[in-house]
């Protein structure tokens, strides 16, 4: 396979999988906004999904004024200038889809390219305005849809691979980030614990594990000790961290398998580290420090993709030219 | 949720009393393809006017949207330059089809193989004896003067002597209805995923018409051209390894590259996935590097190459040129063929038939003017506002003058460029291009076409049956260029005369 029809198949993968966790965190906020529990508190509630990535707040101050639930939707879902937006996802998952489309099923590509014209296109700001809970079930759907379309249509070959490999890391990242935030804001002194029970509540809900969590063992109580274990560390719902890390293992075991020589790579080592870091995890220490935690788990999800990518993608190969699009445009123009 | 991004385009709903599609058709002094006579269509027209004719235009409007959306949805699209924000596009199907029955097409098929045959020979010729330019059946001039000649290829043994893998020969009809050349495209044409597109769109939306003819086939191309690219390939006693080189998603003919790619179960690759090392071609993959044996590229020469050609080409793969010439990789097309196309050349193609076949040509030229010979030179200055003016070597309907339709200040800006550089120009006659009844939102309108067949020179020259019916659009116009805001129409070639019900 191509290194770069890797590292596209990667990356579009993980762009789709970006708009639908952030449909579901925008849309959980959303429908908490509408319970009583936050009502006086718009700020507390929507400012976190702007820290969600670090370069995201001074992004969204540069061009908004305040915070306020429409702007950070706003900004969240169709800000071309927020690299983070669903708008944003959805046009690079495309630009790479675009860019590999004989190495996609058909169907793939019909399904990104219609996710795309209906959730970008001009009417897609007011089909928005007029029911933003339709909208964001629309690009949750919009992304199943294609996990399952990629499911039924696509050899299992190393492409395949590759787009596990990108779903997984991301969803994984995803769920530490959610964890993340709202931990901060549950520990520091809010509410009282009915509080706390609805917003753990709405966290299970953005990471669809809510029905999940009820039917596990920890689900007697909904406090952040069980519902963090459960999204960290259960080993069998496919949004779990643990869970996402061992398909993300699964899948760089076959993208390796059939070159041994390269089955103890830096890949391996990186992504292995994490994986027993989060099998062996004491959840009590994990509380102790929960951020510190979180932030290494990221740090580690970052060092995996840094190393896959210098390992089976471009890394340093690709040519220093910034003229590339232009001269596509000239390069056959002639004979249309 | 389908309406929200249906394209539209500037069509009237009519309410009440569903109206007829041909009302009020009007022929106009051009060739009409499917009337003879106000309401008289021809023998093979007959069955689809009588199907069309009884649909009311609200019913074919809908069809028309579904298969707009289809396109839409699909992303068969194109990029307009000109576009600053890189827009894409739809790429304008209409659905009412043109037909070429049995009889015809052979004729027109014999014609095609005949010029593709004596272009390749030119080529050829140019590359090694040179006889006809010593002989002065075609003046030197016009090869060795032009972008197109490349010295680096003088000598070199390209597989079955074959250059013109692929070409697309453009034909209009005039008044009479008599086909002649327009232009032949040998370098890179396009155009050919969306006669395959059309095609399955045509199958999807109008079922019943379809049912109605025997239309032979287009589908088995993607595998006849990578039969034709097989056989270019160095003899390694296995499966070739064939790319398709792309310059990548902002040419406007990606959509193109990518699909024949597909079609072709063959990797489709860019300049940067490609490396020369060890004197052969490779392309960079997951599992290291692996040796290409053919491409087909659908960069131009001067892109292909930094080191052979323009250094600063971002898009082409060092040392490409040099394997080539080693026999160490096959090419589709050779490189160097610019000059079987530039609008000088063309001009001297039938001589061109005679002079290496000894054949009579079957298909006729557009009289030319070439502005590099005195007398015809006066003749364009004079006649500039009856003249078409082309630049020799551009293409795609740029840097053209369509005089009749021209302004005072366009002309005598042709006037003086025509002046500075007599043999970058030739002139030629403004010709009514054939019109076809198209689709106009409430009802039928004549539009002018032009047909792109497209002729694979493997083994032996095949053609095509159908290609692309490119269609100008806005009433009046003849530019049917896609970068001009022309469409395009299924083209049905019958395997009959397409009078009997099969």
């Amino acid at each position: 396979m191509l290194s770069r029809v890797a590292e596209s198949l990667l990356w579009m993968s993980r762009y789709v999988e970006r708009a639908e966790n952030m449909a579901r965190i925008i849309d959980v906020n959303f429908r908490l906004m509408l319970d009583a529990g936050v009502s006086g508190n718009h700020t507390a509630a929507w400012e976190p999904l702007v820290d969600l990535a670090p370069q995201t707040r001074m992004q969204f101050n540069e061009i908004y004024p305040e915070i306020t639930p429409d702007t950070v939707m706003q900004f969240m879902t169709f800000d071309a200038r927020n690299p983070n937006s669903i708008a944003t996802a959805l046009r690079n998952a495309r630009k790479n889809a675009q860019g590999i489309r004989e190495s996609i099923s058909r169907e793939m590509w019909e399904q990104i390219n219609s996710m795309y014209l209906q959730l970008t296109g001009s009417g897609a700001f007011a089909s928005w305005e007029a029911d933003p809970y339709e909208f964001y079930r629309q690009v949750q759907f919009g992304s199943l849809q294609f996990q399952g379309t990629t499911d039924a249509t696509m050899t299992r070959d190393d492409g395949w691979h590759f787009i596990q490999l990108g779903k997984c890391l991301e969803r994984a990242d995803s769920v530490t980030r959610i964890l993340d935030i709202k931990y901060r804001l549950l520990v520091s002194p809010m509410g009282g614990d009915s509080v706390d029970a609805v917003q753990w509540i709405a966290v299970l809900k953005s990471c669809s594990a809510y029905e999940a969590f009820r039917r596990s063992q920890d689900s007697a109580r909904i406090e952040s000790r069980g519902v963090a274990r459960f999204l960290l560390l259960n080993p069998a719902f496919p949004r779990s961290v643990m869970f996402c890390i061992d398909e993300a293992w699964n899948a760089l075991k076959e993208i390796a398998g059939n070159q041994s020589r390269r089955s103890d790579s830096a890949a391996d080592r990186s992504l292995g580290l994490l994986r027993a870091q989060l099998e062996f995890a004491n959840i009590d220490d994990v509380l102790a420090d929960m951020h510190g935690f979180l932030d290494g788990v990221q740090q580690q999800i970052n060092r995996v993709g840094d190393n896959v990518h210098r390992l089976y993608l471009y890394g340093q190969l690709r040519p220093a030219f910034s003229n590339l699009a232009a001269q596509a445009a000239q390069a056959a123009v002639d004979q249309q | 949720m389908a309406g929200d991004f249906l394209y539209t385009s500037a069509m009237s709903h009519t309410a009440g009393r569903p109206t007829a599609l041909f009302d009020g058709y009007r022929i106009g002094a051009a060739f009409d393809e499917m009337f003879s006579a106000p309401m008289r269509p021809r023998p093979h027209y007959k069955r689809l006017h009588e199907h069309l004719a009884g649909m009311a235009t609200s019913e074919f409007h809908q069809r028309q949207q579904a298969a707009d959306l289809a396109y839409l949805r699909q992303g068969i699209t194109f990029n307009d330059y000109r576009d600053e924000l890189g827009l894409e596009r739809p790429f304008p199907v209409d659905l009412v089809p043109r037909i070429i029955d049995a009889q015809e097409w052979s004729r027109l098929e014999a014609g095609l193989k005949q010029r593709v045959h004596a272009l390749n020979l030119f080529v050829h010729d140019v590359y090694h004896e040179q006889r006809i330019l010593r002989q002065s059946v075609v003046p030197l001039d016009l090869v060795f003067g032009t972008a197109g000649y490349r010295p680096e290829l003088r000598g070199i043994k390209v597989p079955n002597d074959v250059y013109l893998h692929i070409s697309g020969i453009d034909l209009i009809r005039d008044t009479d209805g008599s086909y002649t050349v327009l232009e032949d495209n040998v370098r890179c044409p396009s155009g050919v995923s969306y006669v395959l597109e059309n095609r399955r769109v045509m199958k999807h939306v109008l079922p019943n018409v379809f049912d109605q003819y025997d239309v032979r086939p287009v589908n088995d191309y993607p595998q006849r051209l990578r039969e034709v690219l097989d056989d270019i390939a160095p003899k390694r006693g296995r499966e070739p390894v064939i790319v398709v080189l792309t310059p990548g998603i902002n040419n406007s003919a990606y959509f193109e590259h990518s699909f024949l790619a597909g079609q072709m179960g063959v990797q489709l690759v860019e300049g940067q996935d490609l490396v020369v090392d060890g004197g052969l071609v490779h392309m960079r993959t997951t599992r290291g590097l692996r040796r290409v044996d053919v491409i087909y590229r659908r960069i131009d020469d001067d892109f292909l190459d930094p080191v052979s050609f323009r250094a600063d080409s971002a898009l082409g793969v060092a040392g490409l040129v040099g394997v080539f010439r080693l026999g160490g990789v096959g090419l589709a097309n050779g490189i160097g063929v610019g000059v079987a196309d530039n609008k000088a050349v063309y001009h001297y193609v039938p001589a061109m038939i005679k002079y290496y076949l000894g054949e009579e040509p079957i298909l006729a030229n557009v009289p030319t003017y070439m502005a590099g010979s005195i007398d015809d030179r006066a003749y364009i200055l004079e006649h500039l506002a009856e003249l078409v003016v082309k630049a020799v070597d551009q293409s795609g309907g740029y840097g053209m003058l369509i005089g009749p339709h021209a302004t005072s200040a366009e002309r005598s800006e042709f006037r003086e460029r025509i002046r500075c550089n007599p043999h970058g120009y030739i002139a030629q006659p403004t010709i009514q291009l054939s019109t076809h009844p198209t689709f106009v939102g409430d009802g039928m309108a004549g539009r002018h076409v032009d047909l792109r067949p497209f002729v694979l020179y493997g083994r032996d020259i095949t053609v095509l049956p159908g290609g692309l019916t490119r269609v100008a659009l806005r009433s009046g116009s003849l530019v049917v260029n896609s970068s001009q805001g022309g469409g395009s129409k299924d083209t049905w070639v019958l395997a009959g005369d397409g009078t009997s019900q099969c």
